[in-house]
């Protein structure tokens, strides 16, 4: 069973701001915003069209980027770990229900190689210790979906905790070609 | 647009479109985000299994990626499904349509029940000028 638990504690960051990054931010300042908007357009729209991989370095270079904003409610620490942690593993159950941890790039491997059209029920991927398991397909795109779920999830919360702002025409001006 | 309404924007545009999957992620987000266990919770439960007949619970994104491979056959009419506890069996179309949009009205209920929680306003007339059919009716 995937475990979904977001650790969000009240930690407060450092209070230091730079006036470097590209985003526009509330409070009282406001910079020029290339950089960071770029990310979150990006890491926006990989996550509609559930390209993983992509979200995954754009929501980790996002964190990296705001370094040195200040993050309210969730500690920098606990994104970037909760992040960095599903590389090495996350957990699930295989095909005969036993508890196995997989690393996430083996489990968005196993996606990105899977024909839907031969109808498969039971896919092969790679665990942690480099063992062939079997899982159930819909099991393998649960856990697919969690990775992104959690990345969206990160991404908001990087957000909302460096009080980034984005206008809205970064999306429309992406619906618009859809 | 502050990161609320944002979320909120993307889920409703997300919903409007049918992608359920990505709505869903929004809803999730949308709790998180703002500390709403209740909603959390109901969305996790749904996660696990939605019921789409008496007795069978058939895991969310399982749903959704059956309903896509009936598409994909040519519309069957019937097809075998595991559900929660790893029974197969035979459920219709219907079934899994009726639970994929039973948990989309979940999603938007839980949506505007956050929205007048948290205060958060959303230019609803904004979003459909983004689609040209809708901005019409």
């Amino acid at each position: 069973m995937v475990e979904e638990n977001i650790k969000n504690d009240n930690s407060i960051g450092t209070n230091e701001k730079s006036n470097d990054l590209g985003a526009k931010i509330t409070d009282d300042i406001t910079i020029s915003s290339t950089v960071i908007d770029t990310l979150i357009d990006e890491a926006l729209w990989a996550h509609r069209e559930r390209s993983y991989f992509d979200m995954f370095d754009c929501v980790l270079a996002l964190w990296y980027m705001t370094k040195d904003l200040n993050y309210k409610n969730t500690e920098r620490d606990t994104i970037g770990k909760r992040i960095n942690s599903m590389i090495l593993y996350i957990n699930t159950t295989d095909f005969n229900n036993k508890e196995v941890s997989i690393p996430a790039y083996n489990i968005m491997d196993a996606v990105s190689m899977h024909d839907v059209s031969k109808g498969k029920d039971i896919v092969d991927v790679f665990d942690s210790s480099g063992n062939l398991i079997h899982m159930q397909i819909y099991k393998l795109y649960e856990v697919y979906n969690y990775i992104g779920r959690i990345l969206l999830i990160s991404l908001f919360e990087i957000l909302r905790d460096c009080n980034i702002v984005l206008p809205p025409e970064i999306y429309a001006a992406r619906y618009a070609n859809v | 647009m502050d990161p609320k309404a944002n979320i909120v924007w993307n889920l409703l545009y997300a919903s409007s479109q049918g992608n359920y999957l990505l709505s869903f992620d929004y809803a999730v987000t949308l709790a998180h985000i703002t500390g709403n266990n209740v909603v959390k919770n109901r969305l996790e439960s749904l996660r696990n299994g939605v019921e789409i007949k008496p007795g069978v619970k058939v895991p969310f994104v399982y749903l959704v990626h059956q309903y896509s491979r009936m598409r994909d056959d040519n519309l069957k009419s019937k097809v075998k499904i595991y559900s929660k506890g790893r029974t197969k069996m035979k459920v219709s179309v219907g079934d899994i349509l009726e639970g994929i949009r039973y948990v989309n009205r979940v999603v938007l209920i839980s949506c505007f029940e956050v929205m007048e929680q948290e205060k958060i306003n959303v230019d609803i007339g904004e979003l459909f000028k983004k689609d040209p059919e809708r901005a019409s009716i």
